[in-house]
């Protein structure tokens, strides 16, 4: 045991990665996390979930997150594209109406005690957690690669390079928390890449967004927008950043992409243009980063944990942006994964079966998501109608805090998929014609 | 309640709640789905007004446009269903 440099070698320092060298670097287990950027570095995935607020608070990182300043998040907000009317006939069907609002503090959610999360500049939010870590105890390396990692003998080896001189450490186990990178899932040919894959995000920040222009509700601003275009299956997050700067992305199938043959900037426009109040917004603001697109994304791995080893947050899977949960998924994966770690150094057993724990409880998590958005992709009305309905919006909104860990299968799914089914085989149901054909970015759960 | 006055009840939700405009009228059979006046939003917002009001769930298998094309319809829906 002594004769190792690490307990744990932490690959990756985004919020997976911080998030478990934090838990196990405060339980006494000595941590070393190599991350290949140089923080602060741009990175998608900026609205959080208020599943994010236990872990922030267990770790002691949540008064620094609150001290930082960044807008908080009430509540969440899906606005539908403009159905056809007949404006010859002289009606207009009333405005305003939103497709589905929630508010957080609609359903109280165990270990969190405030109405709000955040919605964070990664660069940030990164750093502040990546910092965290390190004044947990945790050894930190900024601008360091790895490139494999033996485990050909019980304690792995983590190679790396300084300058030219390719060195390695030695640890009783290795973390996977390199995002989609997916170090370990490469290495270790786990990667299964979806093969009907078809989104692609383009994004980007705009300053001096009149975000209240765009809502109905003014105190409604600061939640996440999602705005659903009137082309087929394509939709738009509208996130706020700062005061004054707002995060825009559009999400679409990649079809759409190729057939306007243009670059990024045009295609974007072209889309937001569906949306004419939202376009109008947008060019009266000012655009402060480049356009970036994220594609191919979608993957699912055949094993999450091994004798050594485990991966969390993206590393292990990939889920899909509709309803922000990726940092959370990261960060309750590195929470739960961290209790199976500490069991197993304290049992000086670090083999597969030691993560058992984790691996159910991760499974049950996207299960959960992948059928919900999957379900949502497919009949994005039936999710409407379940926002609507005293009887299930809890339910909906306990998956959409995040709260997908313990427990089977929420009943609202359970119901949402009959419904699906029903309203798939009955081409004269008033919803037929408004299955999507958009599929989840991730192939099903596989491990 | 018959029909009638189940209509009626429906006739005002649809003209101050779903239509912006004061001076229409919704008769019986005015074809709501053709005219686009019931859409997927509008639908679930008046199967969510029918459970309040009338305490009266649709199942989903009833969402057929034969049920929802007019305000006949609908309300013949209802009362099949069993409003007091």
């Amino acid at each position: 045991m002594s004769d190792v440099d690490f307990d744990i070698a932490i690959i990756g320092g985004g919020p997976a990665g911080s998030t478990i060298a934090s838990y196990l670097s405060q339980a006494g287990l000595s941590c070393v996390v190599f991350e290949s950027a140089i923080f602060p570095r741009e990175h998608v995935g900026e609205s959080l979930i208020p599943a994010t607020t236990p872990v922030l608070s267990d770790i002691g990182a949540l008064a620094k997150i609150e001290a930082a300043g960044f807008p908080k998040k009430y509540g969440a907000a899906w606005t539908s594209a403009a159905e056809t009317k007949i404006p010859t006939l002289g009606f207009d069907l009333s405005h305003g109406f939103r497709a589905a609002e929630i508010e957080f503090s609609e359903r109280d959610q165990a270990g969190v005690n405030q109405d709000y999360t955040y919605h964070v500049d990664r660069g940030l939010f990164d750093l502040i957690l990546l910092q965290h870590a390190e004044s947990l105890g945790a050894k930190v390396y900024e601008g360091i690669r790895v490139r494999r990692v033996d485990f050909s003998e019980p304690d792995p080896r983590v190679f790396f390079t300084i300058g030219r001189r390719e060195t390695d450490v030695r640890v009783r186990m290795v973390v996977d928390a390199s995002g989609r990178n997916t170090f370990l899932g490469r290495q270790l040919k786990l990667k299964v890449s979806d093969p009907v894959f078809n989104q692609y995000a383009v994004h980007t920040w705009f300053d001096g967004l009149d975000r209240t222009a765009l809502s109905v509700n003014k105190e409604q601003a600061d939640f996440i927008f999602i705005h659903f275009l009137p082309i087929t299956d394509t939709w738009v997050w509208q996130i706020p950043i700062t005061d004054t700067v707002t995060s825009v992305g559009v999400v679409t199938q990649k079809k759409h992409f190729s057939e306007a043959g243009a670059d990024w900037e045009t295609f974007f426009w072209k889309c937001v243009e569906s949306r004419p109040e939202l376009a109008e917004a947008l060019r009266a603001s000012k655009q402060v980063r480049p356009f970036k697109p994220e594609g191919d994304y979608s993957y699912a791995m055949r094993e999450i944990c091994g004798d050594s080893w485990l991966m969390i947050g993206d590393a292990a899977r990939f889920v899909d942006p509709i309803f922000s949960s990726g940092v959370s998924v990261a960060m309750n994966g590195g929470r739960i994964a961290s209790y199976d770690i500490l069991a197993a150094a304290e049992r000086g057993d670090f083999t597969k079966p030691s993560f058992a724990n984790y691996e159910g409880k991760l499974r049950n998590a996207v299960s959960n998501w992948y059928e919900f958005i999957s379900i949502y992709y497919r009949l994005n009305i039936l999710f409407t109608a379940f926002v609507a309905d005293p009887r299930y919006r809890l339910d909906v909104l306990k998956m959409l805090q995040g709260d997908v860990y313990d427990g089977g299968e929420p009943a609202a799914l359970t119901k949402m998929r009959e419904i699906t089914r029903q309203v798939e085989q009955n081409p004269d149901h008033l919803w037929h014609k408004h299955l999507g054909t958009l599929r989840a970015p991730s192939a099903a759960p596989q491990f | 309640m018959n029909e009638s006055e189940v209509a009626d009840v429906l006739r005002k939700y649809l003209e101050e709640r779903i239509l912006d405009a004061s001076d229409v009228e919704i008769e019986l059979d005015t074809p709501l789905l053709e005219w686009g006046i019931l859409n997927s939003l509008t639908t679930t917002r008046l199967v969510g007004f029918i459970r309040e009001q009338f305490g009266i769930e649709i199942p989903v298998e009833e969402m057929v446009g034969g049920n929802f094309k007019d305000l006949l319809s609908i309300s013949r829906l209802v009362v099949g269903l069993g409003v007091e």
